[in-house]
């Protein structure tokens, strides 16, 4: 099935069409929730209700830029909305206490290397992480993260420093990342 | 220089690696999603069929309140013409006008005709408001010599001095208040077939009874529903199934039966004093419980029995029936509108508690469905609608107790339904038939 005829299919509230754009995406999106959630169940409560705004919404979609990419904006957005909502955000983006906040090592899962760096990004405190999530992986600016969470651009800046510096760290302390006397080389990403 | 590179380099390298990350969802988000979509469909229905039956039951109400108004409007153009005429009410022959009005056999056992005075007052009935029609009309001078008024039903003002003999005591101008509660019928009857006339030439009221035979029926009831698997179709040998399958499908299966409802109403026409017959629209709701295991998503496969070419249905499921990470209980759940058209025999009892059987065929449609297909080698549980009968027939057994009080009769008794094409269409090697057993409550009204 094409992603034209999917979508022809899901603007006439087709259960065909709606399924198989659920079955293409779902898997790429849950990875998206399961980022910004605080854990599995939450991710895919995330993930429904994205999906519920993506078909009740999608006679909005104008075919200008990606499919996916338009998706993917509403999934993001729901995760926001609904950390704001269950005050789970609100309570760590305090962004200046939360460099004093210690990760426990044992909390990265020795796995495969990209579920590595995801379950890595998922040991930050909420807000660093979001933040991480929205600037480094998501694209966002700064000035468009200041205003999807209600803070100022430059606290997202120093928070994305932050949040950075301490990904580092657990990624070169797991060994995923390595670090030369003067710069740190990417191994895995790029062949070693 | 160096550090913007590596801010480059760090950024893409958390992005590529986070995209290449994928999780695949359980089924519950998915059925969730469906049933969030879908809902809206359903509630349509459901609200449809309320307005259907709210609107069966307003004309009902209307088309009874006006056979009331045009009834009494013609009983009360006759009375007028008759008092306005001395001799309006003798008739100049044999053949008097007569008003026959209908009524319920209690109003004429309370209102016999009486020439015991002491009577009188029992034979009053208080007006109350069941009093559709209250005409003033006078009575003629000396039309009581010449008349008989046989009122059987109907609401006497106590201070009247009517007498039910019609001889004696009904002053000249005295106002009589006649109430008519049921549909009357106005015709030329001869004046010797009135029982109570005791003047030849008489004119009277006489009100016989006169039963509908319509009455309109709402019923709900709770329900237990379960499946029946049958073995495979005769082109099954076309289609690949599980190894050393022993021919009984419920040996690989855990289902259990579920709760769900029934709500319908239905119009009934009584073709004899035992029997009568029945047509309605009637709501399902089905389920049942599938105990499953999650498990990472795999390709499932259902072979089609589209024979002669085989054909066969993939697709991608994180349902299993057997081993699995951990255990998930799914439901399948269908929601249907039937018209259920059938019979109901009265078996014994009297006018007030009676036992009856009843039994019908039910046209039925598909209003919506959530069902989990079993794959062709019965390792995983796979949704596809795409399968799903739309058309279908049912067939309902029931007996009842009914016990009548005013003018409802209310009834209770179990039934049993069944479906008698598989839910899913015949491309499907796997018959699934719904079996329900449930206890029916229900209240009638006769329509007049």
């Amino acid at each position: 099935m094409t992603e034209e005829a999917i979508l022809q299919g899901c603007l006439q509230n087709n259960a065909v069409a709606q399924k198989e754009l659920y079955n293409r995406y779902s898997p790429k999106m849950l990875a998206v929730c399961y980022r910004f959630a605080h854990n599995r169940e939450d991710a895919e409560d995330m993930l429904q209700e994205g999906f519920i705004k993506v078909f009740s919404q999608i006679h909005t979609f104008r075919n200008q830029g990606a499919f996916e990419g338009w998706v993917r904006r509403i999934i993001v957005h729901t995760c926001i909305n609904n950390l704001k909502k269950n005050k789970k955000f609100n309570e760590s983006v305090d962004i200046i206490h939360a460099t004093t906040v210690q990760v426990r090592e044992e909390s990265v899962p020795s796995i495969v290397q990209a579920k590595q760096v995801v379950e890595c990004i998922r040991v930050l405190p909420i807000g660093y992480r979001t933040v991480l999530n929205l600037y480094a992986i998501e694209g966002y600016s700064h000035k468009e993260i200041a205003d999807m969470l209600d803070i100022e651009e430059s606290t997202s800046r120093s928070q994305y420093t932050r949040a950075k510096q301490m990904l580092e760290d657990i990624l070169v302390r797991k060994k995923i990342l390595q670090k030369p006397a003067r710069k740190i080389d990417i191994l895995a990403a790029f062949g070693g | 220089m160096e550090r913007n590179f590596y801010n480059d380099e760090f950024e893409g390298f958390l992005k590529q690696k986070a995209d290449q990350y994928k999780l695949y969802p359980s089924e519950r988000v998915w059925s969730n999603v469906y049933s969030s979509l879908h809902n809206r469909k359903r509630w349509f229905t459901l609200g449809l069929l309320l307005l259907l039956i709210t609107s069966t039951l307003i004309v009902s109400r209307e088309v009874l309140l006006s056979n009331y108004a045009r009834v009494a409007q013609k009983v009360n153009e006759s009375i007028t013409q008759t008092s306005n005429s001395n001799k309006g009410l003798v008739s100049a022959n044999n053949e008097s006008p007569v008003i026959v009005l209908s009524v319920n056999k209690a109003s004429i056992n309370t209102l016999s005709p009486s020439t015991d005075r002491s009577s009188k007052q029992n034979n009053t009935i208080p007006t109350t408001g069941n009093i559709l029609n209250a005409e003033a009309v006078t009575i003629p001078k000396n039309a009581y010599e010449t008349t008989a008024l046989v009122i059987e039903n109907g609401s006497m003002p106590a201070e009247s001095e009517f007498d039910y003999t019609g001889r004696t005591n009904i002053k000249e101008g005295t106002r009589i208040a006649l109430a008519l509660p049921l549909p009357a019928i106005i015709s030329n009857k001869p004046k010797n077939s009135k029982p109570s006339v005791q003047n030849d030439n008489a004119a009277a009221i006489i009100i016989p009874t006169s039963k509908s035979k319509w009455s309109l029926q709402l019923y709900a009831s709770p329900i237990v529903s379960y499946r029946r698997l049958s073995n495979l179709n005769r082109n099954s040998k076309f289609v690949p199934v599980a190894v050393n399958f022993d021919n009984n499908i419920d040996n690989y299966v855990r289902h259990k039966p579920a709760i769900g409802f029934e709500l319908g109403t239905k119009v009934q026409y009584n073709l004899t004093n035992s029997l009568s017959l029945y047509v309605g629209a009637q709501l399902n709701y089905s389920r049942y419980y599938i105990d499953a295991y999650n498990y990472h998503t795999e390709k499932a496969s259902i072979a089609l029995n589209s024979f002669p070419v085989a054909d066969t249905v993939s697709k991608y499921t994180s349902i299993r029936n057997f081993e699995g990470y951990y255990p998930e209980q799914l439901q399948n759940q269908y929601f249907q509108l039937s018209m259920p058209i059938g019979a109901e025999l009265k078996l014994l009892g009297n006018r007030r508690l009676q036992l009856s059987i009843a039994g019908s065929i039910q046209p039925t449609y598909l209003i919506s469905s959530n069902s989990y297909l079993l794959s062709s080698d019965f390792k995983n549980y796979v949704q596809n609608p795409d399968l799903a009968r739309k058309f279908n027939v049912h067939t309902n057994f029931e007996a009842f107790v009914s016990y009548r009080i005013g003018g409802l009769k209310w009834q209770l008794g179990p039934q049993f339904r069944y479906q008698l094409l598989s839910s899913y269409t015949n491309d499907y090697a796997i018959r699934e038939y719904l079996t329900e057993f449930g206890f029916k409550l229900g209240v009638s009204k006769t329509i007049r």
